[in-house]
Order: C-alpha cells, then structure tokens, then sequence
C-alpha cells in the first residue's frame, strides 16, 4: 500500500465505511459477521493488484494489443494498476447503513414524477428506477474525494490521475478507453469484489 | 433476512422524508451522516417504531415458509413450466391458509453466477491445456442458485398457530396433487404406447397440442403473464431465434437486444454499460437461463480449439412464450424483423465493434467522424482505423447514429 492509498483510507468519506457493517444484521444468527465494509473494501484493492500482476505476467500478449506496446515500456503498467487499485478500493464507499438492507429507501432518479409515464410496466419502473449505492460511490468520489485524489502529492508526482479517470472505470465509460479491459476484474461473475467477499464472509459465517 | 424487513421499515421512520438524501453536492453531505452507528444509537433510543422494538427486543418475524431454492432443477428442464406452476400453486395455497397471520414476505431472485457462454468462467484442463470447459462442467457450486426462493414470515407470537396452518396446507396441497396425477396418468400411459417414436429436440407442437395445454393448465400461462418484462423478453428470445435462419449465440443475444432496445426505442428494460467487448447487462445472461429452464430455448454447446461457444435455438415452450407476450411481439414486429435482417448474420466481433460505436456515438455525442473514430479505437484497440471507419460510414449510412449524421 503506498502512501496515498493510506491517505485516502483515512479520509473520513472512507472511514465511514467503519461503521458500515458488510452483512447488515447477520450477526444475530452468526455472532461473528461484524466485519464491516472497511475491510471489504481495502481487501478488494488487494486482489484487484494481485489478478492485475497476475495478467500481466501471464497474458502481455492480449495487453500489447490493447496498449499498443512491446511490453518493455514500464509508466502506462504502473499508472494503469494505480486505477485500478484506486477504482477497487472506493468501488463501495456509496453504501448506506447495513448496506444493502435499505436500498429500496434511495430517492427516484429524475427530477420528482418524471419518466414514470414513460415507462410501459410498473414493475419496470420500481425496477430501474431508484438510485443505487454505486451511483453513490461515483458521486462521492466526484465530489467529496476529488481534491484527495487530484491534489495528492504523490499522485502529482507519479501519475497525475484524475477523479473521473476513477468514476469512468467503473461506470464503464467511453472515456475510460482502453483501461476498459481492466473493468472485468472489478465487475463481472467472478470479480476482485467476489474474491474477496466469498473468502471473508464465509470465514465469519 | 428477517432483520432486512425490519430495518427497512425502521430507516423508512427515521430518514426525513422516508428516503435517503439524493446522490448530488448538497445530499451528500448528509447522506454521509448516516451510518449504522447512528442508526443504531436511535434505535436504542427509542426510535424507529414498532419494527426497532422487535429488533431490540429479538421479538423479530419468524420464517415459516420458504419454497424451493431454485425452481428449476437441471433434470426437471422438460418440465419446467409445470414445475414452476406446482411451487407457485403451493405457495398460493400456504399464504391463502396463513391469512392475517402473514407479515411479511420476501423474494430472492439473483442468481450470483451465469451459466451462459461469455459468462461461464472457462477453465484450462490441468492436463491438457488445449481443453477448455466452462466452470460449470467441474463445479456443482456454479449450479447452485436462489433464484425465485419465495420466504413468508410471520411474528413471534404467531409461530405455533401458523407452523400448523402451514403443515395443513402443504398437506392438503400434496394431496390434492396425487388425487390430480392419478386422474390423468391413464390417458397419458395410453397415449405414448400409441406413440411409436419419440420426436426429435426440434419437434414443435401442433396447434391443436398447444390449445389443449392451454386450457389445462391456465394458470401457467398466468405466472408468464404475472412477470410482463421477462415474459416480453423470453417472447422476444424465441421470436429472434425463430425469425433468423441461424443458431443465434450469446453475444449475438446481447447486442441484438442492445440494438433493439437502443435504436428501436423498445421497452425491454436492460441497463446497457459500456465494457471492452461492448455494451453489456448481466440481465440478458439471466434471461437467457431462465429461457433455457422454461425450455424456450435450448442451447448446444461447440468445442473449438481455444474455447467453446453456446448456440442456441427454440424449444418446446417457445410458442406459449410468444403467446404470453404477442401484443408486445405485435407491437415491435417490424423492429424484430429488421435487426435480424440488418445484424443477426454478422459475427460476434462485428457485433461488438458496432454496438461499441453506436453506444460511444449516442454516450459522447461526437458530431466529427475523427472524433468518434479514435474514442471507439481506444476502446477496441485491435481494430485498424479504417475498419473502424467503415463501420461508421455504414451506420452513417443506414442512419443508425444519432449525433453523426
């Protein structure tokens, strides 16, 4: 961990995350699941560095394609593992008290009434409509965490990223161009995110 | 899961207003606020109502029913419409007997793990690495899944007088059950001593066939009916397979209901994002299986060197599915027609170069054709440029992107 992942990791928009706990009330049947998304969240930036080394020491052939080089030049591998350790790391910082047991309580997206005549089904609507923590998270990290990503001085002197560099990663925006291929290891049927839950919540329950 | 329904009916009383602040620069900050300590600390307070009290006082709901955990068993595809008629029918039985007694009910309906093509993680054979199987082949966990898993709850207090409630029910449901297999299993025996070959998979039913399986079992035709999106869906499936001439596969699935959702404005409520192969949604994969539990579609599955590939084609319910969802297929009948006619011929790497450029075009609204040329290049990085550039001339063409005209 360097020393602006640990900045950001005492930012208190992270911290919170303390008093987040990873499996609402699971600990009235299995008293141990007190781990709370703080944890989560600092393990998935772990696995999401370890399957990206993983790749490119076994896969450079499918990168040099991606990346337009021979594989010896070092700066894009060390800048594109920083986002995407920086994406794992604040991918939950949105979540909302026992995360996910109250997100049918996030407000309508839209100004108030609009879009609901447009839609065919009812279900349809109470379907798609509501915010999601990730929009939370994204949200987060433009706001209150930009100036703590951009103006970080190790940031500034080694790569320079900027906050929507993180947000476009896991929104999967155009903009992300080519770090798109690294969005497979942190949002897919077997992600960084899974990795590290499937292992920590099955050892408390 | 019993203390989710309490907890949402507390921070439905503490939140102002009911909800949670909204994701923008003034809702943050007190959304930021909130946290399980706070919520906590109210409840412990005294706040948050009757549902705090239960949950401070463990006095909280109690399960006492919960149908399968996954409706449709591997071995039971051939039957899975009737199968998921049975468990609803029982459900519908245990909460008629249950009555005022029943507070609460859940449903678990996502599956955490895709066994379709793109989505089966493949795996290398330890032995031969030129053997490539999806996961699901080795791992009966990658089968497991608690899809469709109806829960009732009712309170503490309430336990004893509806565990017998239930039993009763469920009883008299499975009773009711032999009484009806007993009533039809002559016909049936008489009927396939008569049949002398069994038809082959792409064997459809007559018409006449599918009018009496319509009026034997309504109810079924009522559950498609009870979920209009997926049934929309799977009507759509089986109309695209049935309208191309050939064996549609997974990435063609997607980008077909990409296009069509996308180009053509249809209503089938996916949430496209943008990932290097494409525009995607895990829904499309669920629907798939789902599809494929109902027998709406089967699939096959195509060893090639360095992988293997699903395709797919109509089976047995893929007629009744249509019925269920003809007004929408009626609705969106030309749409249909014209992305199987304009892509379902194209390869899948087509497909995703293609979707790619049409949801950059309509995501960054680039009005020069360089503009748009170079962002899709970032993204697909193995295409030349000028097969980027020709694709967009051809969609230019067939006025198919929104901001390059």
């Amino acid at each position: 961990m360097n020393a602006w992942e640990r900045r950001l990791i005492d930012h208190p928009v992270f911290q919170r995350l303390r008093r987040v706990r990873q499996l609402a009330w699971t600990d009235f049947v299995y008293p141990s699941a007190m781990h709370t998304r703080f944890e989560h969240s600092i393990g998935v930036m772990h696995v999401a560095g370890l399957l990206y080394d993983s790749i490119l020491r076994n896969s450079m052939d499918v990168l040099s394609a991606s990346y337009s080089t021979d594989g010896e030049h070092t700066a894009w591998k060390a800048r594109e593992r920083q986002k995407v350790r920086l994406a794992a790391l604040l991918h939950d910082v949105g979540h909302s008290p026992f995360s996910h047991a109250s997100e049918s309580l996030f407000p309508v997206k839209g100004p108030e009434g609009q879009g609901s005549e447009k839609l065919l089904f009812e279900s349809l609507e109470r379907k798609k409509k509501r915010f999601k923590h990730e929009d939370y998270s994204i949200a987060l990290i433009t706001h209150e965490l930009r100036l703590a990503i951009e103006d970080d001085e190790f940031n500034l002197k080694n790569f320079r990223i900027v906050a929507s560099e993180i947000t476009d990663l896991l929104q999967g925006d155009p903009d992300a161009g080519p770090t798109l291929f690294w969005r497979e290891i942190l949002s897919n049927q077997l992600d960084a995110d899974r990795m590290d839950y499937l292992l920590r919540d099955s050892l408390t329950t | 899961m019993a203390f989710d329904i309490h907890l949402q009916k507390v921070m439905a009383e503490l939140l102002p207003g009911g909800e949670y602040p909204r994701p923008d620069p003034t809702g943050l900050k007190d959304y930021l606020k909130w946290d399980d300590w706070r919520v906590q600390g109210m409840i412990a307070e005294g706040q948050g109502g009757e549902h705090a009290n239960r949950m401070l006082t463990r006095r909280h709901y109690r399960l006492i029913y919960s149908s399968r955990d996954r409706l449709i068993r591997p071995k039971e595809k051939r039957r899975g419409l009737n199968v998921v008629l049975q468990e609803s029918k029982k459900l519908q039985s245990v909460k008629v007997a249950l009555g005022d007694l029943l507070a609460a009910e859940k449903t678990s309906n996502n599956s955490w793990y895709k066994t379709v093509e793109g989505s089966d993680i493949p795996i290398i054979d330890d032995a031969d690495a030129a053997l490539i199987e999806p996961l699901s082949y080795y791992s009966a966990m990658a089968e497991l899944n608690a899809e469709d898993q109806n829960l009732l709850y009712v309170a503490p207090e309430d336990v004893a007088t509806a565990k017998k409630l239930v039993a009763d029910a469920v009883a008299d449901f499975e009773r009711q059950n032999v009484a009806d297999s007993q009533k039809n299993s002559k016909p049936k025996k008489l009927r396939k001593k008569k049949t002398p070959k069994k038809p082959p998979v792409s064997h459809r039913p007559s018409e006449r066939a599918l009018n009496q399986r319509k009026s034997k079992f309504p109810e079924r035709r009522k559950k498609m009916l009870s979920d209009p999106i997926t049934t929309n869906r799977l009507a759509v499936f089986a109309e695209l397979v049935d309208e191309s001439n050939f064996r549609i596969g997974r990435t063609a699935f997607m980008k077909l209901c990409y296009f069509l959702q996308t180009l053509k404005g249809m209503q089938l409520g996916y949430e496209f994002t943008l990932y290097s192969y494409g525009p995607f949604d895990s829904e499309v994969l669920a629907d798939l299986r789902q599809a494929e539990d109902l027998s709406v579609l089967e699939s096959s599955v195509t060893s090639f060197s360095g992988g293997y590939q699903y395709q797919f084609s109509t089976s047995e319910n893929a007629p009744l599915v249509k019925r269920s969802g003809r007004k929408f297929l009626q609705e969106n009948a030309r749409s249909i027609t014209w992305v199987v006619e304009t892509f379902a011929s194209k390869t899948a790497s087509e497909l995703e170069l293609l979707s790619t450029i049409v949801y950059v075009d309509r995501d960054k609204r680039f009005t020069a054709q360089n503009l748009l040329r170079d962002k899709v290049r970032q993204i697909k990085p193995h295409f030349p440029l000028p097969t980027i550039d020709s694709r967009i001339d051809w969609l230019r063409s067939q006025h198919l992107l929104e901001n390059l005209k």
